[in-house]
């Protein structure tokens, strides 16, 4: 299904060229590396027993990687960054005579596997942030699947904005960090249960006492159920909004140019 | 109409039959179905009502709130046969300065079909407040429940058993602070752990054979004597049962015979009071290791005997037969020969001094994986990641090349991390951390051993140690009880002890104080000579003494390591052999090469310091005494599924021993007496010291 889907197949030769996207995900990267950087324990073990408080590097490079895939993702979806070799969704639905579900599916496939990329380009980091944090397995797996399902609701945030406001660059930055910055932070601290920071902090931190992880994954469930329904609605208003673009330029499109574009 | 009718029962009967047909496969179907959940449900339902449990707390019932006890739990299975734990829950903690602590105490349990089986634990029973839990469990499911009411079963005086088919030592009874409360236990529930005695404030044979007990309980018995319990061993007509090998082992004399006492010499002996009317039949004694503390004329009627730190008398009289029965003056004798201490000191003593295992963990130095190696990996990997973007991949024969260039270095360096960072710098997993104290009894076989056990892990999850070695008593530092930071316990008794946290959290360190009796045999004698000490010194303990060091009048002398199963006489010079030290500083001998800095304590020191403010100590290890020191391994050690553990540990041997002056025999062993001056066991006066030198004298080259 990913192979014969063109946008996902877009995608994994993206991933092989070089382009700005790359650069822009080896910035992350710098990110979550300052953020080992920052929170590599500098104490003695004995230090660290008697403060009763192990370090907390892998919980701050999940946060960095949650920030930061978010981050790209919504940018992503904005089209302000773009692999290269990539078209976007516009481009997809008004010059190819794909159906939508199929160009959504893709879309959504193409995002799971960029954010893959990104997680591939973090795991020495968060491996080494793993070795000396002492988290389990487990709660590390719901944190990666948190990241993923959270860019996945950024990335299609980022594709309703960008249809909505059209190639307006500047307002579409704002309009991104601002959605960012909101969600991220009142929201966050309002519903803490849509907060990625919280679940993380929930899933490695502190808060990991006296009861095994199987009494705290109602509330991870609850975050990925939330976000996991989030981006089903949003797409369903990318659906409806790319469904509107295709019925306004109907009849007015050749179907011809993106195959060949799409061709290596 | 008949055919009719014929076809019509025909068709109704066909119709019937289908009908019957389809109903009865139902009823089959969910007869079959009601059947299996029977025969699932049944058997548990069954098994959950077939076990019932009952429980014997202390002796006959009673014990003292804040002390050991004995639970004796007996279960007994009704139904099928039955494999599972039995666990007993113990609340205390003091609610007032944090959450009530909760320990578990499990044992394995194995049962057949119509059986019973009693096990026993030690607990502590902090007050009186919440009941004592008791759970049969067994496939995760709980088949029997029961709770003990403790309110209706405690005695706030110390206990005094009498083990005797007859005697009635009533009048011993007292309700006062010191107050005694006498009980007459079955022997066969008698306490199989040493700590179980410790509300117990001595104990009176009486025509009862210990041969009777089990190992188990005749070592806890040995034990609980050895660290200063008292045992009063009454004779009578029925000699023959002192003779056997158990009671002749601890007796201080060995009954010959009968020997016939005239009422004038019994009353000069013991007083006037005493009604004798006819001749009155003791013990004959010989082979006399103790101190005769009555006699009348040339016959000893009571003699006691130091064993350890506590002591068994022999009466050699029947304590509850004529003439003693009916006197008024008993109550006198006996608490004159006991000598019972004032005040019984609790198993659990205060500790405000800083923690053992943290200093035992800070002189480890254990270290994260460098910040420096972290630096520069981060710095190799994202240049790595620059140069893939950097490096052209151009022309057709090395495009395949692009997507390795691209993955290459997270492909590399995300095992290269984990190794790196984990298993090679930064091992994941538990550690156990134990500091010991032991010190030896004198005279007895037998040591104390001090515990400090500790557990944590780099990783958060259950943490379960698995040990042997000892079977210490363990409890939470009462440090972490006034702080509020009580976690709960479970602590697994049997053939493979284990102590179990359930706190998950990483990098906590989980702390339990401890304390046991174990077989350690280690005699010394110092003798106090014009040049300087000459120590003799017998390591039958089995283990290696390694940094030994005696401390002995203002000087310290390093005696190296002492081999298992070495005797040792070496006469020690203070002008050579000596290192001048104060009062405070010697100390300073307890730093290992290993060891910290000099401002750091030693694990071992803040033991022993707090042994020594334990026992009102002041000037450890006190004038006319001297003190023999070394390090060995620790008896405590993983087993089982914790035996790969990571472990650090130390272990530190004090044996505290009275000087000898000058020319006294060198064969004597040297030891504390039960009471100053007493001649019998060879216990000098101290001898004189010579002046005492600075603290600032302890300089010495380790």
């Amino acid at each position: 299904m990913m192979r014969s889907n063109p946008l996902v197949t877009e995608v994994l030769v993206g991933l092989t060229r070089r382009g700005k996207a790359q650069l822009d995900a080896l910035g992350l990267v710098l990110l979550q590396a300052a953020a080992v950087f920052v929170w590599w324990p500098k104490d003695t073990l004995a230090q660290v027993l008697e403060s009763q408080h192990g370090p907390h590097t892998l919980t701050a490079v999940i946060m960095a990687l949650g920030v930061t895939t978010a981050y790209f993702a919504l940018r992503a979806g904005a089209e302000q960054i773009m692999l290269p070799g990539q078209h976007g969704l516009r481009d997809w639905t008004l010059a190819t005579p794909l159906g939508l579900g199929r160009i959504l599916r893709g879309y959504v496939l193409g995002q799971f596997v960029h954010s893959l990329h990104l997680l591939v380009l973090s795991s020495p980091l968060l491996l080494m942030a793993f070795t000396v944090s002492g988290g389990e397995w487990d709660a590390f797996g719901w944190c990666m699947a948190a990241t993923l399902v959270q860019a996945l609701f950024y990335r299609l945030c980022g594709a309703i904005t960008h249809l909505a406001m059209g190639q307006h660059g500047t307002e579409s930055l704002y309009t991104i960090r601002t959605l960012l910055t909101v969600v991220y932070i009142p929201v966050g601290w309002f519903a803490p249960v849509t907060s990625h920071l919280a679940f993380t902090w929930r899933a490695l931190g502190e808060s990991m006492t006296t009861q095994p992880a199987i009494v705290e994954t109602p509330d991870l469930v609850g975050f990925l159920a939330i976000y996991a329904g989030l981006s089903v609605l949003a797409a369903l208003a990318v659906h409806r909004m790319l469904l509107r673009e295709r019925r306004r330029t109907a009849g007015r499109h050749d179907g011809a140019g993106i195959g060949e574009a799409v061709a290596p | 109409m008949v055919a009719n009718g014929d076809m019509f029962t025909v068709q109704g009967r066909c119709g019937q039959h289908r009908a019957c047909g389809e109903q009865s496969r139902l009823q089959r179907l969910a007869g079959v179905l009601l059947l299996l959940a029977l025969s699932c449900a049944l058997p548990r339902a069954m098994a959950a009502g077939a076990v019932d449990i009952a429980a014997v707390v202390g002796f006959t019932d009673t014990f003292r709130p804040g002390h050991w006890t004995p639970l004796t739990v007996t279960v007994t299975n009704r139904g099928g046969d039955l494999s599972g734990e039995l666990e007993v829950q113990v609340t205390g903690g003091d609610e007032l300065r944090g959450r009530p602590l909760v320990t578990s105490h499990r044992r394995d349990l194995e049962l057949h079909r119509d059986s019973r089986k009693s096990l026993q634990f030690t607990v502590l029973p902090q007050g009186l407040a919440h009941p004592l839990v008791i759970r049969v469990r067994s496939g995760g499911r709980e088949l029997a429940r029961a709770e003990i009411d403790l309110r209706t079963r405690f005695a706030s005086e110390r206990l005094l058993l009498v083990l005797s088919r007859n005697a009635d030592l009533g009048f011993l009874n007292d309700s006062s602070v010191d107050g005694l409360r006498v009980l007459y236990p079955h022997p066969e529930l008698l306490p199989v752990h040493w700590r179980g005695y410790d509300a117990v404030a001595a104990i009176v044979l009486r025509g009862v054979s210990l041969e009777r007990l089990s190992t188990s309980q005749f070592e806890a018995l040995h034990k609980w004597i050895a660290q200063g319990g008292i045992l009063a061993v009454s004779g009578g007509a029925d000699y023959a049962l002192l003779r056997s090998p158990r009671l002749a082992a601890l007796l201080p004399a060995t009954p010959l015979g009968m020997k016939r006492m005239d009422a004038a010499a019994l009353q000069r002996a013991f007083s006037a009071s005493l009604d004798v009317s006819r001749p009155v039949h003791v013990n004959r004694l010989g082979a006399v290791r103790g101190r005769v503390r009555l006699r009348a004329g040339d016959t000893a009627l009571i003699v006691e005997r130091a064993l350890g730190l506590g002591r068994v008398l022999y009466l050699a009289f029947d304590v509850a037969g004529y003439p003693f029965d009916r006197w008024e003056g008993m109550r006198g004798l006996w608490l004159e020969s006991l000598r019972l201490p004032a005040t019984m000191t609790s198993g659990v003593a205060e500790s405000a001094s800083p923690s053992p295992l943290a200093a035992l963990i800070r002189a480890e130095a254990i270290y994260f994986p460098a910040f420096s190696t972290a630096f520069l990996f981060l710095i190799l990997y994202l240049g790595l990641l620059l140069a893939s973007e950097a490096i052209p991949v151009r022309g057709t024969r090395r495009r395949w090349l692009a997507p390795v260039s691209r993955w290459a270095a997270p492909v590399l360096f995300a095992p290269a991390a984990w190794l790196l960072f984990g298993p090679a710098a930064f091992p994941r997993g538990a550690t156990a951390a134990t500091v010991a104290l032991i010190e030896p009894f004198p005279d007895s076989g037998y040591a104390r051993l001090g515990l400090e056990l500790g557990v944590f892990s780099n990783r958060s999850g259950a943490l379960r140690l698995e040990y042997q070695g000892a079977e210490p008593v363990l409890y939470p530092p009462r440090q972490a009880q006034r702080e509020g930071k009580v976690e709960d316990w479970g602590l697994g008794a049997g053939p493979r002890p284990f102590i179990e946290t359930s706190d998950r959290r990483r990098y906590v360190l989980h702390a339990l104080e401890g304390e046991d009796v174990i077989a350690f045999h280690l005699d010394a004698s110092v003798h106090d000579e014009t040049m300087g000490p000459r120590l003799v010194l017998d390591n039958a303990s089995g283990r290696t003494l390694e940094d030994s060091w005696l401390v002995f009048d203002g000087y310290a002398y390093e005696l190296g390591s002492i081999a298992a199963g070495a005797r040792v006489e070496r006469r020690l010079a203070r002008r050579t052999h000596g290192v001048e030290v104060g009062k405070t500083s010697w100390w300073q001998v307890l730093r290992t090469s290993s060891g910290a800095s000099a401002q750091m304590l030693a694990p071992a020191q803040i033991m022993l310091e707090r042994r020594s403010r334990a026992r009102g100590e002041n000037g450890y290890p006190g004038a006319g005494h001297a003190l023999l020191i070394g390090y060995t391994a620790s008896p405590l050690q993983p087993a089982g599924a914790s035996a790969g553990w990571p472990r650090r540990e130390g272990a530190l041997v004090a044996l505290r021993v009275a000087a000898i002056p000058g020319d006294a025999s060198a064969n004597k062993t040297g030891t504390e007496s039960v009471e100053r001056g007493d001649g019998e066991l060879g216990n000098p006066e101290p001898p004189q010291l010579r002046g005492t030198a600075g603290d600032g004298a302890a300089q010495q080259g380790k």
